[in-house]
């Protein structure tokens, strides 16, 4: 069973909501289960260095399915410089942008009505590349599903769903200090060269928008569809990218803590990736209401691979959870997150 | 509520996103089985009467999408696209490839609005009366499949230039079931075993194009009738802005209970005098067609449609998948099925 229907209606309009797949035994008096909640984070364990271990090899970036393969042949020597220096993780955003700018050029010289590229294209490819891979990463987890969807937000539009980012041009997004999004919550203001996360009752995702002193603006929307959850399995590949501007915005990750059985205890253990030491909030959220936080911690996360145990009681049962992770400065990702249920 | 699918499932090792149907509760999957097995079924169509009216006033009466307000919104993509041209101009930025993919999105929006926004009242008591969700899912996009590309859920072009795709006359559609091949200046509707798709190329540049993309995540349902708007397709502009390709409309056809004879009232509002295609199909397998019926419509009217589908062994669950000539545009405004048990027509 699920926590909501697949179609809800929220203040009037439709809402395709963000699901936990649940097992009916743990969600039964679930108010009562999240009242005794008692969450226990343990010490994080070091297990790599970030010199043994410079880029995160578990996570899966198929170089030909997400680079335009005109772009991939031409910059070959520079892409496979970059892939055996940096496995494709961690290129910041502006250098997959310089790559595809140098590659395919803005047409300056032509008349209006002949060009085709324009600048915004490249910030956008550049997004589209790295959205796609955190996408493919999320998805390889039981259940779970991520859509996304980039370009330029004042024409032809960005959309994915039911949200969608207002037909704004970039002066006025740049003059207002951000940018709406349409969701059927209402409008959410997006800071500009920032990202927000959206965090509502039936519904979670995370837009980021940028505009430059021009008319177009690139903006992109993630939104979780369905989580990953630990029903079946571990969840694993939640990958965390800084897209840049301002505030160094980075997306957050979302998944679901689920239980088989009813149990009063489980132990979770967290095996995670930094790029650098950080601070990474951990919150668990309600199911039935995800605005509603049960509880809430940073922790300190070092450079390279690291451990991290936990214990989670709850009477009479331990209820699911909605997990949210954002890091504080740069690339981090979680490799699995596994549970065990103590009988 | 049960589903003929997952939501989402493992398709040669890459992850897809199914497009369900809410089955009804009598037809259990040994029901299911035992009349799909038997797909003896018999179409025949009884009436159709068109009542006068304006197909643009029907588009009026459409919910409206609230992320754009300074063009006109519609279905028809030629009719943005004039406003668009008025109100956007070229510029360093804004080139002429995106002003006709802007007009496709503010289409496919009405489009997924519309499809979204079914709701019936169902009787709980005497004076209450309950509102069901029966809203579809449906997630849409154009733009330009080389750079930046277009990805809509698990579909995606992939990225190649508009001259590579000029040559070989077709692109590449990468779905969880592999490659397909979608004709340029044209359109293709992607029917997969568990999934439903509908892709468009209505222009090709030297380096850009223009792809679209629409799929089906969950079907809306009978019975609604709409008072106001309708279910409608889209249609997709070329360049010039004169002609367009024509989306499918899937619902889902489930009848009420198990009868031998399924009776369906369909009221279709179309643009032009059209004939249209109704295909039902397996819903456990989409490729699977069990029949076919064609009707003709008349344009500008409310096309109230009376058919009947039967068999010895059972009407099952089924999808409807209508399929519209180019330039063509329809709002469904009412989908009702009655089931009997007595196999035989009554004539009316």
């Amino acid at each position: 069973m699920f926590n909501f229907n697949d179609v809800e209606i929220v203040e009037g309009n439709i809402l395709v909501p963000t699901r936990i797949r649940v097992s009916p035994l743990s969600f039964k008096r679930i108010d009562r289960a999240l009242d005794t909640l008692d969450v226990s984070l343990g010490e994080i364990k070091e297990i790599l260095p970030i010199d043994k271990i410079p880029e995160p090899t578990f996570l899966k970036f198929d170089a030909k399915v997400f680079i335009p393969r005109n772009i991939l042949e031409k910059a070959r020597s520079e892409i496979t410089e970059m892939v055996s220096e940096i496995k494709w993780f961690n290129p910041p955003i502006e250098k997959i942008k310089e790559i595809i700018e140098k590659m395919e050029p803005e047409e300056k010289d032509k008349k209006l009505e002949e060009k085709e590229i324009s600048s915004w294209m490249h910030e956008a490819t550049a997004e589209f590349v790295t959205l796609r891979f955190i996408q493919e990463n999320y998805n390889q987890s039981n259940n779970s599903y991520m859509v996304t969807s980039v370009g330029d937000a004042y024409t032809p539009g960005v959309s994915c769903e039911d949200l969608s980012f207002a037909h704004e041009t970039g002066y006025t997004v740049t003059q207002q200090g951000f940018a709406n999004l349409i969701t059927p919550y209402g409008k959410i203001e997006v800071p500009d060269n920032d990202g927000s996360t959206i965090i509502k009752e039936k519904l979670l995702a995370y837009a980021h928008i940028k505009s430059g002193w021009g008319v177009q603006t690139t903006g992109h929307i993630m939104k979780w569809k369905s989580l990953a959850t630990t029903l079946e399995g571990k969840v694993k590949n939640l990958v965390c990218k800084n897209f840049g501007g301002k505030e160094d915005p980075i997306n957050p990750q979302f998944f679901a803590q689920v239980t088989k059985n009813a149990v009063k205890l489980i132990k979770s253990k967290i095996t995670m990736w930094s790029s650098k030491d950080q601070k990474v909030l951990i919150e668990y959220r309600d199911p039935t209401n995800y605005e509603n936080v049960v509880f809430k911690d940073w922790i300190d996360v070092p450079a390279g691979k690291s451990e991290l145990n936990g214990i989670c009681g709850a009477y009479p049962h331990v209820p699911p959870l909605v997990a949210h992770i954002k890091p504080k400065k740069d690339a981090f990702a979680l490799q699995s997150y596994d549970i065990v249920e103590v009988k | 509520m049960s589903y003929n699918f997952p939501e989402c499932e493992w398709v040669n090792g890459k992850k897809l996103i199914t497009t369900r149907i809410e089955m009804p509760m009598w037809c259990t999957s040994e029901i299911l089985n035992y009349i799909i097995r038997h797909p003896v079924l018999e179409i025949k169509l009884r009436k159709i009467r068109a009542i006068d009216k304006d197909f643009d006033s029907v588009v009026e009466s459409m919910c409206a999408v609230d992320w754009t307000e300074d063009v006109i919104q519609h279905i028809d993509s030629r009719k943005i696209l004039e406003n668009v041209r008025k109100t956007i101009p070229l510029r360093e930025e804004v080139h002429e490839w995106m002003r006709v993919s802007y007009a496709h999105n503010v289409a496919i929006s009405v489009m997924k609005q519309n499809y979204a926004n079914v709701v019936s009242t169902r009787k709980k008591g005497i004076m209450e009366s309950e509102f069901v969700t029966l809203g579809g899912i449906i997630d849409g996009k154009s733009d330009d499949p080389y750079i930046p590309g277009v990805q809509v859920q698990d579909i995606s072009y992939v990225s190649e230039t508009g001259k590579t795709v000029a040559d070989n006359g077709f692109a590449k559609l990468n779905t969880p079931y592999g490659i397909d091949h979608v004709p340029i200046l044209d359109k293709k509707t992607i029917i997969k075993p568990k999934m439903l798709a509908w892709s468009a190329i209505p222009w090709v540049g030297n380096k850009q194009w223009i792809g679209a993309i629409v799929k089906w995540v969950k079907l809306v349902k009978n019975p609604f009738e709409l008072a106001k708007g309708g279910i409608p397709n889209v249609l997709l502009t070329n360049f010039s802005g004169t002609e367009g390709l024509s989306s499918p409309v899937f619902l889902a056809h489930v009848p009420p209970r198990f009868g031998l004879r399924n009776d369906v009232e369909l009221d279709i509002a179309s643009n032009k005098d059209q004939r249209i295609e109704i295909y039902y199909r397996d819903p456990r397998d989409f490729t699977k067609a069990l029949c076919k019926l064609t009707i003709p419509l008349q344009g500008n009217s409310i096309n109230k449609i009376r058919y009947s589908i039967r068999s010895l062994f059972g009407v099952s669950p089924m999808l409807m998948h209508i399929e519209t000539p180019d330039n063509g545009l329809i709002a469904v405004k009412k989908f009702n099925v009655r089931s009997y048990l007595f196999p035989f027509l009554i004539p009316i």
